[in-house]
């Protein structure tokens, strides 16, 4: 399983400029397979970010 | 901003958040939103459903229609959605995955030699429409690709973006009855929370004259309504549209490009500030698009030379004005003139657009 820990600001921030700081660590994954699998077994949604970092 | 911040934390603890920033693995049965953006937000069940989606702009900013706390209150408005559907979940048809890098466009490209460090989101679409994937009713309007509420006359609140914050007299939403103030709640058959989800519904929503229901609350009243829908509905101004790398896509093309001219360069060649002049830094002269850049050679175009006018238009903004413009007003084939300097001469040019 690929997990990431960035806090949400850093990944949103990579994201939109306007999109800014926050405080605290949000696990990410990477893989939108592993997320659902996961998703699934704790009955939570899934807050899915796209960026492409062309 | 700091409690911004903090309520989205608060918001995404509730849900399993995954970040991509590839779509090679991802399966595009499931997932779908404005592939022509650089930041999108989908949220879903695990079992496909998708409940909202997120990030829009306009054609000025990137970022106009983002903020943390309208994300945060989208992930805090959507929850209860999402317990309520996943006590009784009706899960989308399973389908085989279709995974980004098995579109054929890239395995053609993968099969030459062509190595693909990371799918695009954008590529999507350019991989999509050269093998006809996807076409819906095959209207030319289609490609308009998810219209800006605006086009049917609805300004929403970047805040609270189910909120309509001004209405476009003798638009769509005027006809319809709606105001500012008024909280959107269902348009076709989705339930809105964002700018995003408009414009998911509006893209899926037919070209041509039709009907689309909508229903709102006004204080603490629900009302359904229909915007009634013109022929034209989709089409907007090409330097609205110039934003989007959808437009490589389209046909026919010039064939050609380069940066447009700072005011000090324009100075030196004599052009007012104001004039449009871009300086063709490349014809295109390879792949399979080629022919494009053949074209406008044997017209006598040059590297270097400046393009000050094309089809009788010179008032173009910038260089993807231009490349909009074109491909979204003029038909593939036609006879077209342009004028273009080289030496402090201006010559003008014609050819057949290539489409």
């Amino acid at each position: 399983m690929t997990r990431i820990s960035l806090t949400l600001a850093s990944t949103l921030l990579l994201a939109a400029p306007g999109l800014l700081e926050a405080q605290k660590s949000v696990e990410w994954h990477a893989d939108l397979a592993v997320a659902r699998e996961l998703a699934a077994k704790r009955h939570a949604p899934l807050f899915a970010v796209f960026r492409c970092e062309r | 901003m700091g409690r911004s911040s903090d309520d989205l934390d608060r918001a995404a603890a509730d849900y399993v958040c995954v970040r991509i920033t590839d779509m090679a693995a991802v399966d595009l049965g499931l997932v779908r939103f404005d592939f022509d953006l650089t930041f999108a937000v989908v949220l879903m069940h695990a079992d496909g459903t998708v409940y909202h989606r997120y990030g829009s702009r306009g054609p000025a900013s990137a970022d106009g229609y983002l903020s943390l706390s309208s994300l945060a209150r989208l992930l805090t408005d959507a929850l209860p959605e999402h317990r309520a559907y996943d006590r009784d979940p009706k899960p989308p048809r399973a389908e085989e995955p279709r995974p980004a890098i098995e579109l054929p466009a890239l395995q053609r490209r993968i099969a030459s030699g062509q190595k693909i460090d990371c799918v695009h989101c954008h590529t999507i679409n350019d991989a999509e429409r050269k093998d006809g994937i996807r076409p819906q009713s095959g209207h030319p309007d289609e490609v308009y690709v998810f219209p800006d509420p605006e086009r049917v006359g609805l300004t929403l609140d970047r805040e609270q973006q189910n909120v309509v914050a001004a209405v476009t007299p003798d638009s769509p939403a005027a006809t319809a009855g709606l105001r500012a103030g008024d909280v959107l709640l269902q348009l076709g058959n989705a339930r809105i929370l964002t700018f995003a989800d408009v414009q998911w519904q509006l893209h899926n929503t037919r070209s041509g004259q039709t009907v689309l229901p909508l229903s709102f609350r006004r204080e603490d009243e629900e009302s359904s309504t229909n915007l009634l829908l013109a022929a034209d509905w989709k089409r907007c101004d090409p330097a609205d549209y110039a934003w989007r790398p959808y437009k490589w896509t389209l046909s026919p093309a010039p064939g050609f490009g380069g940066p447009t001219l700072d005011a000090e360069q324009k100075a030196k060649l004599g052009l007012a500030p104001e004039q449009f002049a871009m300086r063709v830094r490349y014809l295109v002269t390879w792949g399979e698009r080629a022919h494009r850049g053949r074209a406008a050679a044997g017209a006598g175009l040059e590297q270097c030379d400046v393009l000050l006018s094309f089809a009788g238009k010179s008032d173009f903004t910038s260089t993807a004005h231009f490349h909009a413009w074109v491909r979204l007003t003029r038909k593939a084939d036609e006879e077209v003139e342009f004028v273009v300097l080289r030496g402090g001469e201006c010559r003008r040019l014609r050819y057949r657009l290539p489409r």
